[in-house]
């Protein structure tokens, strides 16, 4: 292992333990880990917007300038757009980059609109409707029915749809403990991948000093709360 | 003061230090549990398998620091058996601001500039800012949205992009991704071009991707790091995601046996009233 | 002066939805060219809306270190920190170069993925605390994770193949029914929602009442 790379493990083996002291108690080392990761992800999506702006505009704008093409010069338009942006943060001005989010919203909800009215209406209605030759579909179809009327109904009692709605929400908690049960697998899988790099020499030898630091707190702050 | 008291009072030091332990010493001491594999996973591996010479495959990504340890494996196996299937052309773009990194950083991983032709048999595209209108972009007209790839290369220069113009030219989609990003392939990918679509997810997302597996919006779904574990299983190429599946299953034991204890103190407290 | 700047932009509104909608439905190619503009356009906006964060960031704690605020060293650190990053990234000239990288694996990488894994943790304290199974339907709810859970991991299949299997038919049913519901709800919700923006009646999304 190179210095640089000793180095780099040493690094960030101390950043992932200066964020698990949260775990303790809050404290000046956690805070310093969050503010740098702030800054570093802030940073990092500068660094982007300036390549993007320069590869999906400023380079179209150049090449139409050069060879006289209107579509390429007119990516000006967005460009200047996208500066108009930020008068956001002026509350004088404000008002002149709603021009520039009327845009991006048209354009984000005209495709929204054509891609769920296909995919999560049309298609899942189809889904749902499946031929009724076994239970399972049968029950499958049922079952979708019953949740939309408790989305319809709540716990408010109806006539025309009697039990369906609270079938429905028991089936909407079997939904919601599979939401439960694979939000801890997502989270457990993210430890064991940091925890896979805190055990690998030689980022493991930091994990004995760490404790000893939150025990020495720990003695002292105990210390200081027994003196009268 | 007792310990019996103590562990009262800091029982939440206590737990974290047992989920600590319950995830560390499997990975330090492997138990080898079977994988077994799921229905979802096979499904991406048999299409996966049946791409023939010339297919494009597109690898979309939103791959980032905080979701890497989910996601990232599961990227890296697909990548892998891609790239082992002769005359396929994979496109990688990124809808995320990490995802370039990852996405040389798999590329690296499994020495894919030594073993094919860059621009040839494989492109990478970089990141794309703009979320759902970006993706829009590139399966309505590829070259009008892009002109240089990650590295700055025109697409001129990439042979394999000459046929390559919008999502008619894919042959199918995987993308990897923790938000509503995947959504957007099946808006505008499957639902106007019928583009074969398949997700890698971390596990919150996978009960929404289901709903669309079993209405056949979506070929397979590669389910956060037990997806991946599987996949490597089936590539015979086990790694990270393979390694921490043990840990994972005394994890998930250690939340039921929590889970089941505050209900018997409950259950008994209400008795006892 | 406001009023006619929002005025100006329910219009671009409008007419850009409807063009890109009706774009969908109908085949011309010169309309084609006009969506494929408008979608690349918001495109380039949203690359600038990247660096809002760090105007806003820049203001922000450019102000509490003026003025001495509480926690303004910290507030230093961030902004070094922010300069940093963007300063090696325009002079290296790629996010893939290798000191761009080393310091993206040395310090975005181990954070981020810390901090979003911290919540296992306090799920597991919250687990012992207070997943109390206090009604009929919170009782549906535990069983069904405790079984999926079982799914999840291979320690189901070795304790023994009914507890996976169980969770695997609980999978199924919530997928097919619940899932599906949801999704069909937040299509509809969707749909509504964006009709409404379109033609006007919804202003919140463009600044609302100021």
């Amino acid at each position: 292992m190179t210095g640089v790379d000793m180095l780099a493990v040493l690094i960030s083996t101390t950043l992932i333990l200066m964020m698990y002291t949260i775990l303790y108690r809050e404290n000046p080392a956690f805070r310093l880990g969050e503010h740098i990761m702030v800054g570093s992800t802030v940073g990092h999506a500068v660094v982007l917007a300036v390549f993007q702006v320069r590869d999906l505009a400023w380079k179209k704008v150049q090449s139409g300038l050069a060879t006289g093409d209107i579509g390429g010069i007119a990516y000006v338009i967005p460009m200047i757009l996208g500066i108009l942006l930020y008068f956001q943060f002026s509350r004088k001005y404000r008002h002149i980059s709603r021009i520039s989010l009327a845009l991006m919203l048209g354009v984000g909800i005209a495709l929204s609109i054509r891609g769920l009215l296909f995919v999560n209406v049309i298609g899942q209605i189809k889904g749902a409707c499946k031929p009724l030759t076994s239970i399972e579909n049968v029950v499958y179809m049922v079952g979708v029915v019953c949740v939309l009327l408790y989305f319809v109904y709540e716990r408010r009692a109806s006539k025309v749809a009697g039990p369906l709605p609270k079938i429905g929400r028991y089936l909407l908690m079997l939904t919601m403990g599979s939401y439960f049960a694979n939000s801890i697998m997502g989270r457990v899988s993210i430890v064991i991948g940091t925890l896979n790099n805190l055990l690998t020499v030689p980022a493991f030898y930091l994990i004995p000093v760490a404790l000893l630091i939150v025990i020495a707190d720990a003695l002292t702050r105990r210390r200081k709360a027994a003196e009268p | 003061m007792s310990v019996i008291q103590l562990l009262n009072r800091n029982y939440k030091q206590v737990i974290y230090l047992c989920l600590f332990v319950a995830i560390a010493i499997p990975l330090m001491k492997p138990m080898g549990l079977p994988v077994p594999i799921d229905q979802t996973t096979r499904d991406v591996y048999n299409r996966i398998d049946a791409l023939q010479p010339g297919d494009v495959a597109v690898m979309g990504s939103n791959i980032g620091a905080a979701i890497y340890a989910e996601v990232y494996p599961q990227y890296v196996a697909i990548l892998e058996h891609l790239f082992r299937k002769e005359g396929v052309k994979v496109i990688l773009v990124d809808h995320g601001t990490e995802g370039p990194i990852f996405a040389e950083k798999a590329l690296n991983e499994i020495k894919a500039y030594d073993r094919k032709t860059y621009g040839v048999d494989f492109v990478h595209l970089g990141y794309i800012a703009g979320g759902e209108a970006a993706i829009s972009g590139l399966c309505r007209d590829l070259h009008e949205l892009l002109e240089v790839d990650y590295a700055g290369h025109s697409l001129e220069d990439l042979p394999m992009m000459d046929d390559i113009n919008d999502a008619n030219d894919f042959t199918i989609v995987l993308d990897f991704t923790a938000s509503a990003d995947s959504q957007f392939w099946l808006n505008q990918a499957y639902a106007p071009y019928g583009t074969e679509v398949a997700f890698g997810l971390v596990a919150v997302k996978v009960p929404d991707a289901f709903a669309y597996y079993t209405a056949g919006q979506i070929f397979g779904i590669i389910e956060s790091l037990k997806g991946a574990a599987q996949y490597e299983v089936l590539i015979g190429r086990p790694g990270i995601a393979v390694k921490g599946m043990d840990a994972q299953s005394l994890a998930h034991l250690l939340y039921i046996v929590l889970i089941l204890l505050c209900n018997v103190v409950y259950f008994h407290g209400r008795g006892k009233r | 002066m406001a009023g006619i700047w929002r005025t100006a932009a329910s219009a671009v509104l409008f007419v850009v939805a409807l063009t890109m909608l009706v774009d969908f439905a109908w085949e011309d190619p010169a309309l084609q060219g006009v969506a494929t503009d408008l979608n690349n356009w918001a495109v380039v906006i949203g690359a600038f809306a990247l660096g809002l964060g760090a105007y806003s960031l820049i203001v922000r704690h450019g102000r509490i270190i003026s003025k001495k605020q509480t926690m303004w060293p910290y507030s230093i650190v961030l902004l070094l920190t922010m300069f940093a990053f963007i300063v090696t990234g325009l002079i290296t000239g790629s996010v893939t170069s290798s000191e761009y990288g080393w310091i993206y694996s040395t310090i975005i990488q181990p954070l981020s993925s810390t901090l979003y894994g911290m919540n296992a943790f306090f799920i597991a304290s919250a687990s012992y605390r207070a997943f109390k199974a206090r009604s009929w339907e919170a009782l549906v709810l535990l069983v069904a994770a405790i079984f999926i859970m079982l799914k999840n991991a291979p320690i189901g299949y070795a304790i023994n193949p009914i507890l996976p299997a169980i969770g695997g038919k609980i999978w199924d049913v919530a997928g097919s029914t619940g899932m599906r519901a949801i999704l069909i709800g937040i299509g509809i919700g969707t749909l509504a929602l964006g009709l409404r923006v379109i033609i006007g009646q919804e202003k919140t999304p463009l600044g609302g009442a100021d």
